[in-house]
């Protein structure tokens, strides 16, 4: 009986000295995760209820809970940019998963191929990520340039009289503003292809000798199989393109419909004299809750995607 | 026994190298100021000064400015430089030892300090306007009633009245931002236009037609971040619309005639002028002004004297804004903070008055070229004297600014950036040939409306 009691005390003694090592070791990272992340989202949230400009910057006020809303009304029906902001960041959330991962799924694919001089290849890919998008947006900046820039020249071929800036066209200076990022999918392609890469010999044999090679490979087994990664560099290819604000910073500053959430951000709290925190943490606020839907969404996406997948189990290749 | 000890000494290793990374960040900090050699020197010597105070043995006025650039790179940084220089080793011998510190993030250290609550010493703001929060919490001393019993009303110029906030000044900006107009009397020649046409609205219109009639790849001129400065001095030619730029934008001002007038006048010029010359930085484009010669008129500061290109340097001349209206900004400028010992605080107003000193100011003029505060400067004499035909073309161009009929402050201060940005943006679609013009001025007073809000 006390044998049992002593093994059973030794056992819990383990358990509590394993915990508190789990703990120790967990505690520099909870600790830099509470410090550096969740007390500053905190603030962010707090401080969205509260006025908080040029006149009390030390010592940000509460609304009140009859106001409390009042930043965020401010936001919704007064500001100019917000919902353009808002509308623009969302669809370049919905570009990164939809036209962004794909380019780099299929580049990946292609630089997985054992073919003579790939290795350069590869190389000579990753080069433009090294840049850092800021000089990217200068260099756009000289791209769409309409005196010398080269996409006005290929524009005039189409329509000699064509002389406008793109950047200042409503509609096209979208779609130039993304073209400056969404191309730029070297840290995708390689997170994609180490994964591809990782896929074992055996059963890519396996498919050849069940008549799949090629394409057919890749569709029905390659990508199955790295289904993972590729939901994560969803996630990150979306939060990136909602969180855009170099390209709209160096290209347009917001002109001709292009504002992002980020940039008015900065404008609230940064470029207004009045430096109103408040108004931009109540749209911080809006953009950490719209990148946890996002998050959400891709995921569900994926979730959806794969319960298909794992219905038509049995199809044949 | 022996896995016990190694996650031991995993654990002490973790708890090491987080306390080394917390402890070097106060030791960080002021080295991420660093970004060129000077400024790496720079900081340091802000390092050695905060130590130095510590230890009691000297107290240390630090004085943050922008002047990062290696004289190579801009040499009118190195003539800052050696004036402050100049000014801490003639103090040397003091009980507080003056320290200049070149920061290239000069805005984000004040914006941190500020909403800290803190203010550094002294600052060189530049064309950085004043912080509303700063002096809304009384952090930055007030210059007025030093500059009143020294008699530096002239010295300080046009920053005695621009700067003053109801009866107070905080700021004194050592050079003045003055624009008028660079035109190419070439390209105007070519065109068949004189520089009269450059006189109002009307015929600048004409003139810019005219040289875009040449059909030689000459333009106009840069529209986008100019034409702002067009905004600007159209709307000084009216006493309504002078008194509508020196005070802050109200809905009155936004809904008034004088501003649509303004608005539209520039607008359809720009449109005519085409998108494919709008550019929100005129620094995109200067080069076919300055270097090229195809372009009839910049909008730019007095300071393009030294951008311009010997071959042009001939042709290049400058004038007033049509209907001889100047735009003269104090901007930012040096502000002093408040709460510092009384032997600091001597010292940093000392500094306000040797940068307002003439011996300085001439040395603004001839070494930094740049329009200086102070009124009693003869700058012709100034420019002759140094023989240098890019000096003399700066003092042609202060000139102009400090005598035109009218002068007016940019109303990127007295509205604020954040205006002027959408006042930009809109101007720069307007430029977009078919773009409805009303249509974008009905839009952008209700951006603006809401933006002072």
């Amino acid at each position: 009986m006390t044998e049992v009691k002593e093994k059973k005390k030794n056992k819990s003694r383990l358990k509590r000295r394993r915990s508190g090592f789990i703990l120790l070791f967990l505690a520099p990272t909870m600790a830099a995760f509470c410090i550096f992340y969740l007390y500053p989202i905190i603030t962010v949230f707090v401080t969205s209820f509260c006025r908080w400009d040029y006149t009390n910057i030390t010592s940000p006020e509460f609304f009140g809970f009859s106001d409390m809303w009042n930043n965020y009304d401010y936001i919704f029906h007064t500001y100019p940019y917000f919902w353009e902001a808002l509308r623009n960041s969302s669809i370049w959330a919905l570009l990164g998963v939809i036209l962004q991962i794909p380019i780099a799924a299929v580049i990946a694919l292609a630089l997985s191929r054992k073919v003579r001089g790939i290795r350069i290849i590869r190389n000579i890919y990753i080069i433009p990520n090294m840049i850092s998008t800021a000089a990217m947006g200068i260099i756009f900046l000289q791209l769409y340039n309409p005196s010398y820039g080269i996409v006005n020249q290929v524009i005039r071929i189409f329509n000699k009289d064509f002389t406008d800036n793109i950047l200042l066209l409503k509609g096209p200076a979208f779609i130039a503003m993304t073209a400056a990022y969404i191309f730029f999918t070297g840290t995708t392609t390689l997170m994609i292809l180490g994964n591809i890469m990782a896929v074992p010999e055996e059963v890519r044999e396996a498919a050849m000798l069940d008549g799949a090679s090629g394409l057919r490979q890749d569709w029905y087994v390659t990508i199955p199989m790295i289904k993972g990664t590729l939901r994560t560099v969803s996630v990150l290819a979306a939060t990136s393109g909602f969180l855009l604000y170099n390209e709209v910073y160096f290209l347009t500053k917001g002109a001709a419909g292009t504002y992002s959430i980020s940039y008015v951000i900065r404008e609230l709290a940064i470029t207004s004299p009045r430096t109103q925190f408040g108004r931009a943490n109540s749209v911080a606020v809006i953009q950490i809750l719209a990148g946890m839907v996002i998050i959400v969404a891709v995921n569900l996406l994926y979730s959806v995607s794969l319960k298909k997948k794992e219905g038509r189990g049995g199809e044949a290749l | 026994m022996k896995k016990r000890a190694v996650s031991i000494f995993m654990a002490a290793v973790l708890c090491a190298a987080m306390l080394t990374g917390c402890g070097g960040s106060s030791e960080d900090a002021p080295a991420e100021a660093d970004t060129g050699s000077k400024t790496e020197e720079a900081a340091d010597a802000g390092q050695e000064a905060v130590q130095d105070e510590a230890s009691g043995d000297k107290e240390v006025l630090e004085f943050y400015h922008g002047y990062y650039q290696d004289e190579s790179e801009w040499a009118a940084a190195q003539a800052m430089r050696d004036i402050y220089d100049a000014f801490a080793e003639a103090h040397a011998d003091g009980n507080v030892e003056f320290k200049p510190i070149a920061v290239e993030n000069r805005d984000e250290i004040v914006s941190a300090q500020v909403a800290g609550g803190n203010f550094p010493d002294i600052v060189d703001l530049g064309d950085a306007g004043a912080s509303l929060s700063a002096i809304q919490q009384g952090l930055i001393y007030d210059l007025k009633p030093y500059i009143d019993e020294n008699g530096l009303q002239d010295a300080v110029g046009v920053n005695y009245t621009q700067h003053d906030v109801d009866g107070h000044i905080y700021l004194v900006h050592d050079q003045i931002e003055s624009r008028g107009i660079w035109y190419n009397a070439d390209v105007l020649e070519k065109a068949g236009v004189s520089a009269d046409a450059l006189n109002d609205w009307t015929s600048y219109g004409e003139a810019m037609a005219k040289i875009r009639a040449l059909n030689d790849g000459s333009y106009g001129y840069i529209a986008g971040q100019g034409s702002s400065k067009m905004v600007n001095a159209v709307l000084a030619s009216t006493e309504a619309g002078r008194e509508m730029i020196a005070s802050e934008l109200t809905v009155d001002t936004i809904n008034s005639e004088e501003f649509a007038e303004a608005f539209k006048t520039v607008a359809k010029l720009d449109q005519e002028n085409g998108s494919e010359h709008t550019t929100d930085d005129n620094g995109n484009l200067m080069a076919e002004f300055n270097t090229n010669g195809t372009v009839g008129v910049l909008f730019n500061g007095v300071w393009n004297a030294s951008g311009i290109d010997e071959s042009l340097a001939e042709a290049i001349e400058p004038a007033l804004f049509p209907g001889d209206v100047a735009i003269a900004s104090a901007g930012g400028g040096l502000a002093v903070a408040n709460g510092m010992s009384e032997e600091k605080t001597a010292l940093a107003l000392e500094f306000i008055k040797y940068m307002t000193s003439a011996e300085v100011q001439e040395k603004i003029f001839t070494d930094v070229q740049a329009n200086p505060c102070n009124v009693t400067l003869d700058l012709n004499a100034l420019a002759e004297s140094s023989g240098n035909s890019i000096t003399m073309k700066l003092a042609e161009a202060c000139s102009q600014v400090n005598n035109a009929g009218t002068v007016v402050i940019d109303m990127n201060y007295s509205w604020g950036a954040d205006v002027n940005g959408a006042i930009i943006n809109a101007l720069m679609e307007c430029a977009v040939s078919g773009t409805d013009i009303d249509a974008r001025f009905e839009q952008l007073q209700k951006e603006l409306i809401a933006l002072i809000g």
